[in-house]
């Protein structure tokens, strides 16, 4: 289920970067003859929050978070696989206060209805409930990551 | 608990925390998220938690937040799939084709085709290690099948691959530009010429290696008629429109360098198709591929903006620029050992992650002193280049190395590396000499 939703945020966020370079240049192009499109600053900024935010979920699943290996690589195979649980561990502790303030923040532009300044009035939610679901799907993705390696570490299995 | 020794602490749990193997964007955001909490929760002189935690959540949230939420940093994810979609459009490589052909004949010809062909591709993709990764996969297995000797057969294109991160578009300029507030189009231009010069450097050392040498290179045995070399030439005529579209349209002042990025990107994606080369399933994967690519450096910067709030909050910043203003440095000790520790840094850890955690430091210090910000960022750059090359780490050469497998071992590539890395420190040091070499495109912008 889990993997379903990461496949789908990929693909959200794939379409949001060829929307936002759809934009910017069809801007270039309308500035060629004085117009431009409304409010098209706020939108790509919106966009990138979906471009960034909504595939933290398949890069932790994929495991491609950078790290310094060198210094760990020649301890014993058990030490560093224990090193990687610490590891996620720590990532569980520093993102837990983004997915609270996230949530925060959402109730809080929700329910004061709060725009941004433009032609079109566009309200600010959208961009902080993407930002909270992009959050919440890694957050969950880490912990399912944690306990999985937890898992085959205490059954001396390679993690 | 004074808040810069807070911030001490903070640092050195990071520096443990790489060293453990902790992942670059959770060591820096878990010890700035802590380090802000202790800062709040002491505030009063006594320790009251509960009055932390809105201010620690705040603080963080708008600092991840806003870095997302960034019109001009869309040029990111744009650039690199930019890069993404040009390779899939065969766009990058036809630049090695048509330096093979023109080169094939001279002596060490084809290395400094590849040279040339990373030259290129790092003036559409701004990735150094996608630059050695792909064109690794390309020039290294045809170098090594004529013949020649494998330490030059992968430490051209090592080195090669570091032209991604001076020629423009460059994904660390960009992110240089975030951390100092400078602008990234005087950035980009500002990395041209060191670029240019470094690729020609490189070729120095073929040319030279080879003479000296000449066993190393086999010439090859094939004759290209001026049809088949016009030919090769024009197939490059993508790339070659890209660059100039890029740097051109940013020296011009046509527009942007985010609006550069949205512009190429159409570009390739028109020339792919055009040609046949480029699918929609492959434009789909190039870009799920650039948001997997994106996302990683994303949550490093992000981290580090969080990180970057905590240490202006724990005031270390100004404490060490007083410390140095004491000690009385001339800018030539301080601009050494910056590149000392740039230098030894580059051998253990990966340049976004020597970025931002150097950065917040030194800009103030560098500030203090005067000097140019997109200079500092040039030289900044240059050394982080050279730690992509330079041993134990040296990521080119790991990626260069899994590349080529059993047919060049490591110690072979780093033997070939040392001559590339002397011309390197060259260029550095006519780099820190002569900043006009760095300033004088984007002062006559």
């Amino acid at each position: 289920m889990l993997k379903k939703i990461e496949t789908f945020l990929l693909g959200v966020a794939a379409l949001a970067v060829l929307v936002m370079g759809a934009m910017i240049t069809v801007n270039v192009i309308l500035r060629l003859f004085g117009t431009s499109l409304p409010d098209s600053v706020v939108l790509v900024r919106e966009l990138m929050v979906a471009a960034i935010i909504l595939p933290l979920a398949a890069v932790t699943m994929a495991r491609a978070h950078v790290s310094v290996e060198v210094l760990v690589n020649r301890l014993p195979a058990r030490v560093t696989q224990g090193l990687i649980l610490i590891g996620w561990v720590i990532g569980l502790i520093a993102f837990a206060p983004l997915v609270y303030a996230g949530w925060r923040e959402l109730v809080a532009t929700w329910s004061n209805s709060s725009f941004f300044f433009g032609d079109l009035s566009l309200p600010k939610w959208p961009g902080r409930l993407v930002f909270l679901i992009g959050m919440t799907v890694f957050w969950v993705r880490l912990f399912l990551v944690l306990l999985e390696d937890a898992q085959r570490f205490f059954s001396n299995k390679a993690v | 608990m004074d808040p810069s020794l807070i911030g001490l602490i903070a640092f050195g749990a990071v520096i443990l925390m790489l060293a453990i193997r902790v992942p670059i964007a959770f060591a820096l955001a878990s010890a700035a998220i802590i380090g802000t909490f202790f800062i709040f929760a002491l505030r009063t002189g006594t320790f009251s938690p509960e009055r932390a935690i809105r201010p620690t959540t705040s603080l963080t949230y708008s600092n991840a937040f806003d870095l997302v939420h960034n019109y001009n940093l869309s040029m990111i994810p744009l650039f690199v799939a930019l890069g993404h979609i040009a390779y899939q459009a065969g766009i990058t490589t036809n630049i090695y084709e048509a330096a093979k052909v023109w080169l094939a004949k001279l002596p060490g010809g084809v290395a400094m085709a590849s040279i040339v062909g990373c030259g290129g591709f790092s003036a559409i993709t701004g990735s150094s290690i996608a630059c050695a990764s792909t064109m690794g996969r390309i020039c290294t297995p045809e170098m090594l099948r004529m013949g020649y000797d494998n330490r030059l057969a992968t430490a051209s294109v090592a080195a090669g691959g570091t032209l991604g991160s001076l020629i423009p578009p460059s994904v660390l300029f960009i992110i240089y530009g975030i951390f100092t507030e400078t602008s990234v189009s005087k950035l980009f231009l500002a990395g041209v010429l060191p670029g240019i010069l470094t690729l020609l450097g490189f070729l120095f050392v073929v040319a030279v290696w080879v003479r000296r040498d000449p066993s190393i290179a086999p010439t090859a045995n094939v004759d290209y008629s001026m049809q088949h070399r016009m030919q090769a030439a024009f197939s490059a005529w993508p790339a070659m429109v890209l660059f100039v579209l890029i740097v051109g349209g940013i020296y011009g002042g046509i527009f942007t360098a985010t609006e550069a990025a949205a512009v190429s990107v159409a570009l390739a994606i028109a020339v792919g198709f055009g040609q046949r080369r480029l699918t929609l399933q492959s434009l789909w994967v190039s870009l799920k591929e650039t948001c997997i690519q994106t996302t990683g450096i994303f949550i490093i910067a992000a981290s580090a903006k969080i990180f970057v709030a905590f240490i202006a909050l724990t005031g270390v910043a100004p404490k060490l620029v007083d410390i140095v203003s004491v000690a009385d440095l001339s800018i030539v000790t301080l601009m050494l050992a910056i590149a000392l520790i740039y230098l030894l840094l580059g051998m253990f850890l990966d340049p976004i992650g020597i970025m931002v955690l150097t950065l917040p430091l030194l800009v103030p210090l560098v500030e203090g002193y005067g000097l140019n910000l997109i200079w500092f960022g040039v030289v900044v750059i240059k050394l982080l280049e050279i730690g992509l090359i330079t041993p134990p780490v040296g990521l080119n050469v790991f990626v260069i190395s899994n590349v080529v497998g059993a047919d060049a071992p490591l110690h072979k590539i780093f033997a070939g590396i040392m001559r590339f890395l002397s011309v390197d420190l060259i260029v550095l040091g006519l780099i820190m000499a002569f900043p006009i070499i760095s300033l004088l495109l984007p002062e006559s912008m």
